[in-house]
C-alpha cells in the first residue's frame, strides 16, 4: 500500500500539485485520471520520487522520504511518457531494469538476465530480444519498455499514459497486463486520459484536476460522486451490459 | 572446431578492429621518409616513430571514445569534442600554459584538461538554461569554438614565446611529438578510458533519457558530470600533444554505431580501436604520400571530415527525434 500524505510539487518555483492526500491499495490497478495539465505527470513522478516534493510518501508503513534514489528504483519502477529511443537490442534495453541492483564488477549477472528474460517472455516478445529497440514498431517498442519495468522486480509499478502508442487491441492487452501484474500483488498506478478505458478497468479511480485530487475511490463511486462531469466538462453516462457498465459520453 | 566458430561470430568486429589497430601501427613503425637501416636507424625507430606510432594511438583512441561519450551525455549525435569546442577549450589552457613558462609535460596535460573542462563545463549549462535543444547546444559550441579559440590567438599574439605551438598546432599534426609529453598525457588517457568503460552502463541509461534514467536509479546529473570530466580528460590529453585533430570524435563513433548499434559496452572499445587505427593510418598516409614532406594530418582528417559532417546534417533534415 502506497500512502501519499500532504505532497505538494511543481517546476522551477511554479507548484503544480498542492497538498495532494492519496491512498493507494496494493495488489489492485490504480488510475489517475484528469484533464490535460491537471498535474497528473507530475503526481507520477513525485510519487516515483523522480521529482522533488514536500509532504510523506510512505510504502507500507516504509518512509520513502528518505531513500536514495537506487533504493527507491528497487521499490518503484517508473516509466515515463517520453523516451528516447536508442540503438541498443531489446534484450539489453530490458537487461538495463536489473541497473538499480547493478554492482561489482560493474556488469549484469546470471541472475539478471534470467530475470530479463522471463520479463520477455512474460510480454510476449522473446522473439524480439536480439533486434534493435529502433527498428521496432511503437507497440513493440512499448512492450519492451514495460518489460524493463517488470525486471526492475519491485512491488510498485507507475506507468504514464501505457496506452499512447498502442492500438485498440494492444490497449485492452496492456490493461489486461495490468490488472494481471495487480493480482500477483504489485501496486500498479497508470495515467490514462482515456476515460472510459479508466472506468472499465480500474479497481481505484482518482480524478485530478488543477493539481489537486476532486475524488478517489471505486469506479462506482467517482461516477456516483458527479465530478468527472466537472473535471472534463463533458456529460459522462453508462448502460448496464452482460460484461457490467459500459461508459459513454452525451 | 563449433565453439571457435561460435566465438568469431560473436567477436568478429572486435577482433577485426584489434587487427586493423595492429596493422595500422605496424605501418606507421615501418613506413617513413627516413630509412631504418644504418647507424641512426635504431635511434629514429625509438625516438621518431615509436613516440609518433604512440601518440597516434592513443589521440586517436581518446579522442574516438570522448566524442561517444559526449554523443552519449548531450544526446546528440552531431556533438563531438572538436564541435562544441572542447578541443578550442584545451588548446587555449595548453597556450595559456606554454605563456606562462610551464613546460613540463604534467603541467601542459593539466592545462589542456581544465581547459576541456571549462568549455564542456560552459556547454552543458548552456545546454540545461536554454532547455537543451539539439540544435542550439551545436550552435551554442560553434561560438564558444570560435571565442576560445580567439583568446588562445590572442594569447599568441601578446606571450610570442608560447607561439612555438601556433603553426602544427592548430590543425593537429605528430611531427613533435616526444615522451616527455606523451607520458603524462598517455597515463591519464589510459586512466580516463578505463573510468570511462567501468561506467558502460551508466552511459546506456543515460541515453534512455533523463526521466526513464532517473526512474532507474541513477543519479543523473552526478553521473552526467563525471562522464563529462572523463570525455574532457581524454580529448585535453590528447589535444596537449596532438594539438587541435577535428572530426575524430565525430566520424569514428559514427561509423561504428552504424557497425554495432549504441551499446556502449561493445561501441566504447570498439571506438577506442577504430580512433586509434584511424588516427595512426592517416598520419601514416600524410607522412609516406608526399614524402619526404609532410602532410599535418589534421588536414587529411578535417578534408574528410567536413563533408562527413555535412552528409549527417542533410541525412538529419527532416528526420525523426532519436537519441
Amino acid at each position: 500500500m502506497l500512502e501519499i500524505r500532504n505532497l505538494s510539487a511543481g517546476y522551477s518555483g511554479r507548484p503544480v500539485l498542492e497538498d495532494i492526500c492519496l491512498t493507494v491499495p496494493g495488489g489492485s490497478v490504480t488510475v489517475i485520471t484528469g484533464p490535460n495539465g491537471c498535474g497528473k505527470s507530475t503526481l507520477l513522478k513525485a510519487l516515483a520520487g523522480i521529482l522533488p516534493s514536500t509532504g510523506t510518501r510512505s510504502l507500507c508503513g516504509e518512509g520513502l522520504n528518505g531513500l536514495s534514489s537506487r533504493e527507491m528504483a528497487q521499490r518503484v519502477a517508473y516509466l515515463p511518457q517520453n523516451r528516447s529511443v536508442p540503438e541498443i537490442t531489446v534484450r539489453r534495453l530490458v537487461l538495463h531494469g536489473r541497473f538499480p541492483y547493478l554492482s561489482y564488477p560493474r556488469r549484469y549477472r546470471r541472475e539478471d538476465e534470467a530475470i530479463a528474460d522471463a520479463a520477455l517472455e512474460r510480454l510476449g516478445i522473446a522473439d524480439l530480444a536480439q533486434r534493435s529497440l529502433a527498428s521496432l514498431s511503437g507497440g513493440q517498442r512499448q512492450k519492451a519498455y514495460i518489460a524493463m519495468a517488470l525486471a526492475q522486480s519491485t512491488p510498485v509499478v507507475l506507468l504514464d499514459e501505457p496506452n499512447t502508442y498502442l492500438d485498440i487491441g494492444h490497449q485492452l492487452r496492456m490493461m489486461e497486463l495490468a490488472r494481471f501484474l495487480a493480482r500477483e500483488g504489485k501496486t500498479v498506478v497508470l495515467v490514462l486520459h482515456d476515460l472510459t478505458m479508466a472506468l472499465e478497468w480500474a479497481d481505484r479511480l482518482v480524478v485530478m484536476d488543477a493539481g489537486t485530487v476532486l475524488a478517489q475511490g471505486t469506479a462506482e463511486e467517482v461516477y456516483q460522486s458527479g465530478c468527472l462531469n466537472r473535471a472534463f466538462g463533458v456529460t459522462v453516462s453508462r448502460i448496464e451490459t452482460e460484461q457490467g457498465w459500459k461508459y459513454y459520453y452525451g | 572446431m563449433n565453439s571457435w566458430r561460435k566465438f568469431w561470430s560473436m567477436n568478429k568486429k572486435v577482433m577485426l578492429t584489434a587487427a586493423a589497430v595492429l596493422l595500422a601501427a605496424v605501418l606507421s613503425l615501418c613506413l617513413g621518409a627516413a630509412s631504418l637501416g644504418g647507424s641512426m636507424g635504431s635511434f629514429i625507430f625509438l625516438y621518431v616513430r615509436l613516440p609518433r606510432t604512440l601518440g597516434c594511438l592513443l589521440a586517436g583512441a581518446a579522442l574516438a571514445v570522448s566524442g561517444a561519450v559526449i554523443q552519449g551525455v548531450l544526446l546528440n549525435r552531431l556533438a563531438s569534442p572538436s564541435i562544441i569546442g572542447i578541443n578550442a577549450g584545451a588548446g587555449l589552457g595548453v597556450t595559456v600554459c606554454c605563456a606562462a613558462g610551464l613546460l613540463s609535460g604534467w603541467a601542459i596535460a593539466g592545462a589542456a584538461f581544465l581547459g576541456a573542462m571549462g568549455a564542456a563545463v560552459l556547454i552543458v549549462s548552456l545546454a540545461r538554461r536554454t532547455g537543451a535543444s539539439r540544435t542550439t547546444v551545436i550552435l551554442g559550441g560553434v561560438a564558444v569554438n570560435a571565442f576560445l579559440n580567439a583568446l588562445s590567438q590572442a594569447v599568441t599574439t601578446l606571450v610570442p614565446e608560447a607561439g612555438m605551438l601556433s603553426g602544427e598546432f592548430r590543425v593537429g599534426g605528430f611531427s613533435a611529438v616526444s615522451y616527455v609529453r606523451l607520458i603524462p598525457a598517455g597515463v591519464l588517457i589510459l586512466t580516463a578510458l578505463v573510468a570511462v568503460f567501468l561506467l558502460h552502463n551508466e552511459l546506456d541509461v543515460l541515453a534512455l533519457g533523463e526521466e526513464t534514467a532517473r526512474g532507474l536509479g541513477l543519479d543523473v546529473q552526478k553521473i552526467r558530470l563525471l562522464l563529462l570530466l572523463l570525455a574532457a580528460m581524454l580529448s585535453g590529453c590528447a589535444v596537449s600533444f596532438a594539438g587541435l585533430l577535428g572530426f575524430v570524435g565525430l566520424m569514428v563513433p559514427h561509423a561504428m554505431r552504424r557497425l554495432v548499434g549504441s551499446e556502449s559496452r561493445v561501441l566504447l572499445p570498439l571506438c577506442a580501436g577504430g580512433g586509434a587505427a584511424f588516427v595512426t593510418l592517416c598520419d601514416t598516409a600524410a607522412r609516406v604520400v608526399f614524402a619526404p614532406y609532410e602532410f599535418p594530418v589534421g588536414i587529411v582528417l578535417s578534408v574528410l571530415g567536413g563533408p562527413f559532417f555535412l552528409t549527417l546534417l542533410l541525412k538529419r533534415k527532416g528526420g525523426r527525434q532519436d537519441a
